[in-house]
């Protein structure tokens, strides 16, 4: 099994990073756990996220399994999610809602990183490989800046 | 999201991975350069220092509670200056910005923007330093003479005079029209504001800088510190101004380097600092010297000064500073403490430049002198034995003591350079034969007074440099030994009718 399938179905079953690096770290516990004379079934966590466990146990041994898994790690650290900036925090349901449209539009091996700023006010912002744009109502506002204030002006006049 | 009506660039952005004290580690800012300022969103700055493979090391200017996870913007400045000729006068700090009590420094379209850490200009922009560069002060401009464009290196340890000697020098220069920096690179606040409180009270502020970065505030600010001087020092050698800058202290400097460098876990070399101490303050005194007119004319002078501990300058950074520097000049507080100011070491001071920028006769002077001064050391071991010493070593031994009297100088006092070739050709003449120290300590400031301005005396001070040599020179001493005689006779009845006053 290559480090870049593993790293794939990681990416594939998961949404965020820290979730992404928790499977592994299960799978790769599981794993060794398999290979150095355990006998512990797998959690239901992880035969639902890896339905063909046994065809991933058939392609590792004791001599490539930490070798892998460590290759794996890495190249899931080095993994930039896509950052979405909101203003207030999101429920479970909305965010798995945003990872599906994510993975969707921009491919299956995106994952995401929800972060709460209120002083967007609402919308969201978006940051990728360190290019941010902004999409929040804050900078709606501030765009908007002088002919709210004139319209501010004119109410409070009259 | 409606894509179409967001009218924002996209800018580039860096979360912060982790915090030590200034030192801040990002992740993204994808095309970010060394230089280059960011800040985060209560507008807290920081220039990026260097650059690895997955994160940018970024020290922060302003103080600011710095946590993982905050967002950095790139504010697309970089590390400069915007100078103007109304930055002389002012207090500033490493950032250009205004820090005395006289509101914002007013902005120009003539401003122009200098980065802070430039290069130096290269030989081909240089000529050969020929003018001196005149302290006012009697033992430097004759003896340890310097050039306008050397750079010295001023030593010595605490309480040895070196910051009423640098104060001196500023003052002085009211009469040469150069222009004073002085960087006050992590000094103690009180230190700080009482050097201000003098140049104010003095009236020499109207044409110094002062950059001032005290202890307190943060280490890459200090670090800054002489950068900023020399941005600004440029600013006015561009304009054709000769200008003299004053680095108060490269000992301070240098620490705060290292502690910068330890922050950042690079490798330690000797005595903790890093490996690249030598060229971070040997770039920056480069860029003193004097210039062609194709580079705007001009000259930087430079006076780094190091405090030393007990008199022991073969320690790592004073030896770095003395190699790259053009002399120096050691200050002792033993002969402070003898009254002796300035209270330099004359055979421990060094000057490389300054002697190829002085007059004929001046130079002959300060050879002799420094000659008498040397062989009196070695007769005064003899001397110590108390017999019948010879006419010529009683003649080297007082002439010794009448230098020594004087190369002192009050403070705040300024003598041209010509009349300080007349007072140390003094002792050699005839009408010294019998006079001694005390001579010179009564009569010190008769005899500089009637050298300014007795008519017949200021006919000789004028024509010093017009001397071919040193016996037609010290024929003419001779020949004004009566009209001395009637000077200092005139002052001591005037002092008796005054009531000794």
């Amino acid at each position: 099994m290559a480090t870049q399938d593993l790293l794939e179905q990681i990416l594939q079953t998961n949404i965020t990073l820290p979730e992404a690096l928790k499977g592994l770290a299960d799978l790769k516990e599981f794993m060794i756990n398999k290979l150095f004379g355990g006998t512990a079934p797998p959690s239901e966590a992880l035969a639902s996220q890896f339905p063909n466990l046994s065809e991933l146990i058939c392609n590792l041994d004791q001599k490539n399994v930490y070798e892998i898994f460590d290759q794996t790690e890495a190249a899931l650290k080095a993994t930039q999610p896509l950052i979405i900036c909101v203003s207030s925090p999101l429920p479970p349901e909305n965010i798995k809602e945003i990872a599906r449209r994510v993975k969707q539009d921009f491919g299956k091996n995106f994952l995401i990183e929800i972060k709460i700023e209120p002083e967007l006010i609402g919308g969201a912002a978006l940051v990728f490989r360190g290019i941010y744009k902004d999409y929040s109502l804050r900078q709606r506002l501030l765009d908007h800046k002088t002919e709210i204030l004139q319209i501010l002006e004119k109410y409070v006049s009259k | 999201m409606d894509h179409k009506s967001n009218k924002n660039q996209p800018q580039e952005v860096g979360f912060v991975k982790s915090v030590r004290d200034f030192l801040v580690y990002l992740e993204g800012l994808p095309s970010i350069r060394i230089n280059d300022i960011v800040a985060n969103e209560e507008g807290a700055r920081g220039w990026v220092n260097s650059l690895d493979q997955d994160k940018v090391e970024v020290l922060m200017v302003d103080e600011a509670q710095i946590v993982p996870g905050q967002l950095f913007k790139r504010t697309g400045e970089k590390l400069t200056i915007s100078i103007n000729d109304r930055f002389l006068g002012r207090v500033v700090n490493p950032l250009g910005k205004a820090i005395d009590s006289s509101g914002k420094i007013p902005s120009s379209a003539s401003d122009m923007v200098f980065e802070l850490d430039s290069l130096a200009p290269g030989i081909n922009k240089r000529e050969f330093i020929t003018r001196q560069f005149c302290t006012g002060i009697t033992l430097v401009d004759t003896i340890i003479p310097l050039g306008r464009g050397q750079r010295e290196l001023i030593l010595g340890d605490a309480r040895s005079g070196k910051a009423d000697f640098l104060v001196d020098i500023i003052f002085n220069q009211k009469q040469t029209g150069t222009i004073c920096i002085y960087a006050a690179i992590g000094k103690p606040v009180a230190e700080i504001s009482k050097l201000i409180e003098t140049l104010n009270k003095t009236g020499i502020i109207s044409y110094t800088v002062v950059v001032a970065a005290s202890s307190a505030d943060p280490a890459p600010l200090i670090f800054l510190t002489p950068q900023t001087a020399f941005s600004i020092a440029e600013y006015f050698q561009k304009k054709g101004r000769d200008v003299l800058i004053i680095l108060d202290d490269f000992g301070i400097h240098a620490k705060v380097h290292r502690e910068i460098s330890l922050l950042a876990g690079k490798a330690p070399g000797r005595d903790s600092y890093p490996g690249d101490i030598f060229y971070q303050q040997s770039h920056l005194l480069e860029r003193a010297g004097n210039f062609k007119k194709e580079a705007g004319g001009g000259s930087i002078t430079a006076l780094p000064v190091i405090e030393i501990s007990l008199d022991d300058f073969t320690t790592y950074i004073p030896t770095n500073l003395m190699s790259m520097t053009d002399g120096h000049l050691l200050f002792k507080s033993s002969l402070y403490n003898q009254g002796q100011r300035p209270s330099i070491d004359i055979p421990f001071s060094v000057t490389r430049v300054g002697q190829q920028t002085q007059k004929g006769i001046q130079n002959f002077i300060a050879t002799k002198v420094k000659q008498t001064l040397a062989q009196a050391k070695q007769l005064e071991t003899v001397s110590s034995f108390s017999f019948e010493l010879p006419y010529e070593t009683q003649l080297i031994l007082r002439q010794k003591e009448i230098i020594e009297e004087l190369i002192k100088q009050p403070s705040l006092v300024y003598i041209p350079i010509e009349i300080q070739t007349i007072l140390l050709t003094l002792p050699y003449s005839n009408y010294f034969k019998d006079k001694d120290q005390q001579f010179i300590k009564t009569y010190y400031d008769v005899l500089l007074e009637g050298f300014s301005s007795d008519p017949e005396l200021l006919k000789i001070t004028k024509a010093v440099f017009n001397f071919k040599n040193f016996p037609e020179f010290i024929a003419t001493i001779d020949s004004i030994g009566p009209r001395l005689d009637q000077i200092i006779a005139s002052h001591t009845i005037s002092f008796v009718k005054k009531g000794g006053q």
